[in-house]
């Protein structure tokens, strides 16, 4: 350890007044900081990376552990000190606080707040909470503001649904409505094959209330659209990250995000692209960090991102942070992984409703959607997998009024890598359809979901 | 991914790949920029692995390469085979473990970003470890056993556990050499559950509390 110090501080010396070439930028965790980066100032400040596990949707009465995994960095790239404070409010009383220094393993108890998010007796609440960090040289990273905080909620009621395995190697076949081999041209998806790296296809697609099937082409910089495999249109929308995803409002309006690099401060953007034309908006910030998912369900496009693992739009930034998806209607989708169970419930003025925890036999992988189905419903589509043998699919759950109206297994079909949580959308016709990629080319899947929409 | 699996056994064979050579007519990138510099090292951590690697974030991706500067950019765009800037996937695990060039060796370097090495091992390799080896083959892939800085690794790609984080949707940041088009970057992948890709963990990392540790630490309530 010290003879890296030194070997550092030996090469700083002989890059001389290059010191931004060690230098690291000063924003993390999303949020920029006051300099930009860039500057001199920011660059030589450490680097605060936060990140935490978020409960989203708890039971009364459960213990609430909120890891917290906070790393401070010189612009050297050895370890640096800093305080971790994690704050929280629930009930009428007021702001809350514990702290510790930084490090990874950090775990916060909020099970205090979480009781009294129910004290007079309510079937639900919520707790309002921030995590932050700061490090000498005033480097600071907050997630969440007491103004515009994170939040999860407890309710009374979530009833238990087990949700029956199905047999690996038991997959639904689908029928495929959209087939594009691999190449360029109007009716090829670009792929750029890994060689010690991955293959690269198409980051994400969407279906709409005319059979249209979207495709973000990142390859060929386009968002192409398809009846059946007939290109309907192009629209060029320039060079977008392998994580940028494709959502449509409700009147038929399509959004692109996008990021402009890998690191933990990137900036995400949006843009719409212009309907029936060869156009695309300027883009609007959404915020920095890693996004997971855009969706445009109510007109205006969200992204939710990490760290914060918030839902956010443009151009308010923080102001209008929500822990769920916003449905039409103002209601927001709650969802959680983790174990062998996902939590879903809806909001509706604050009130947690219709709150279910699916559990199943196995440890899941990643939550690939979850949307409302039908009134009272939900469906589901995650990753469940078997280490001995090994044996991996998707499994696709539909649930309503506490009992599992459908379930099938849908193979994994990942030659090319897509966004994780870009394979799967339902469409307004309530079927489901899949992103699937194979050696020869890219697939848009319909599933059936038995017409219980 | 065959000719690469070859080409770094041949590279390993004839013992050169402790430095890659530049092989343009043209001088290269890494002609240019890299140089040797390494030291054996001790209590390795991994915090100071993922410190190691925040630098090499926003570079360039370049197959069996491995020397990269800290300017968040890729300094040789569109040009993964050509000596230019960054590691493949593979190279930059082995950088970030600090593993010894030869093939099985025990022990800690650390490697300056600048020195052009790939290491021994492709992704192949990462995935299917011998037991001799200074990394080994996690028995499952929860949450429960895999830490921060372990890797994921297939035939054909390896990504290190940036964080004991979990988002909302069970996916997992993942600090990777994801191709020439975006570079070395922090990307939400699904590798945790996909039995193409199997937990690999470095041997013998010092514990992150040292040289202060006091016991596990109790959650901190907050009131």
């Amino acid at each position: 350890m010290r003879r890296r110090g030194r070997v550092v501080a030996v090469l700083a010396a002989l890059l001389g007044a290059g010191s931004l070439a060690w230098a690291i930028p000063a924003t993390a965790g999303g949020i920029p900081l006051s300099a930009p980066v860039g500057s001199i100032g920011a660059r030589a400040r450490p680097h605060l990376g936060l990140t935490y596990t978020p409960p989203v949707l708890v039971r009364a009465g459960e213990p609430v552990s909120v890891p917290v995994d906070a790393a401070c960095l010189t612009v050297g790239g050895t370890e640096c000190s800093a305080t971790v404070t994690v704050a929280a409010r629930a009930g009428a009383a007021g702001w809350s606080r514990a702290s510790a220094a930084a490090g990874a393993f950090l775990r916060f108890d909020l099970t205090a707040p979480a009781a009294r998010a129910l004290e007079g007796g309510a079937a639900s609440g919520s707790v309002a909470f921030t995590v932050s960090a700061r490090a000498g040289g005033a480097a600071a990273v907050a997630l969440g503001t007491e103004a515009t905080p994170l939040r999860f909620y407890v309710t009374r009621r979530m009833p238990v649904v087990s949700v029956p395995a199905v047999p690996f190697g038991h997959a639904a076949a689908g029928r495929t409505t959209l087939y594009l081999p691999w190449g360029s041209g109007p009716e090829a998806a670009g792929v750029a094959i890994g060689n010690e790296s991955l293959t690269l296809g198409p980051s994400s697609f969407t279906v709409d209330r005319g059979g249209l099937t979207y495709v973000l082409d990142g390859l060929q910089q386009r968002l192409a659209v398809f009846r059946g495999s007939s290109l309907v249109r192009a629209v060029g929308v320039g060079r977008v990250s392998p994580d940028a995803d494709v959502a449509l409002a409700p009147m038929g309006e399509a959004f692109v995000s996008s990021s402009d690099g890998g690191s933990d401060q990137r900036a995400v953007a949006v843009r719409r692209v212009t309907r029936g034309a060869s156009g695309i908006d300027s883009s609007q910030l959404i915020g920095h960090g890693i996004p997971a998912q855009l969706d445009a369900g109510t007109g205006v496009p969200r992204v939710r991102l990490l760290p914060e693992d918030e839902w956010r739009s443009a151009p308010s930034g923080q102001s209008s942070l929500t822990v769920g998806r916003l449905l039409p209607g103002g209601a927001e989708l709650l969802s959680v992984v983790r174990g062998g169970s996902v939590r879903l419930g809806t909001v509706v003025r604050g009130s947690v409703r219709d709150a279910v925890e699916l559990r199943f036999g196995t440890d899941l992988g990643e939550l690939a959607l979850a949307a409302p189905f039908g009134s009272n419903g939900y469906v589901v589509v995650v990753h469940v997998a078997s280490d001995h043998p090994a044996a991996d699919q998707y499994q696709a759950v539909v649930v309503r009024d506490g009992r599992v109206v459908s379930t099938f297994a849908i193979a994994r079909a990942d030659y090319a890598r897509s966004a994780p949580l870009s394979r799967f959308r339902l469409g307004p016709d309530g079927a489901l359809y899949q992103l699937a990629s194979s050696s020869d080319g890219v697939r848009v899947v319909r599933f059936d979901l038995g017409g219980v929409a | 991914m065959k000719r690469g699996a070859l080409a770094i056994g041949f590279l390993i064979l004839t013992g050169s790949l402790t430095l890659l050579p530049a092989t343009a007519a043209r001088a290269s990138w890494v002609s240019n920029n890299c140089y040797v510099n390494n030291v054996s090292d001790s209590h390795v951590r991994r915090s100071d692995a993922k410190a190691y690697v925040s630098i090499a974030l926003d570079e360039g991706y370049e197959w069996g390469g491995g020397c990269w500067n800290d300017n968040d950019r890729d300094d040789t765009p569109g040009q993964p085979n050509s000596a230019g800037e960054g590691p493949d996937c593979s190279g930059l695990t082995f950088k970030a473990w600090e593993l010894r060039s030869s093939v099985g060796a025990s022990g800690f370097i650390w490697w300056d970003k600048f020195q052009n090495i790939h290491g021994p091992y492709s992704s192949t390799s990462f995935h299917s470890p011998q037991s001799t080896w200074p990394f080994f083959k996690l028995a499952d892939k929860s949450y429960d056993t895999t830490i921060y800085m372990d890797a994921f690794a297939k035939d054909g790609h390896i990504g290190l556990l940036w964080t004991e984080s979990q988002p909302q949707d069970g996916t997992d940041s993942i600090a990777e050499a994801l191709g020439d088009a975006w570079g070395v970057g922090t990307w939400l992948e699904s590798y945790r559950r996909n039995t193409d890709y199997a937990g690999i963990r470095r041997k013998d990392w010092t514990p992150d509390c040292w040289p202060n540790c006091k016991g596990p630490r109790s959650p901190i309530e907050v009131p």
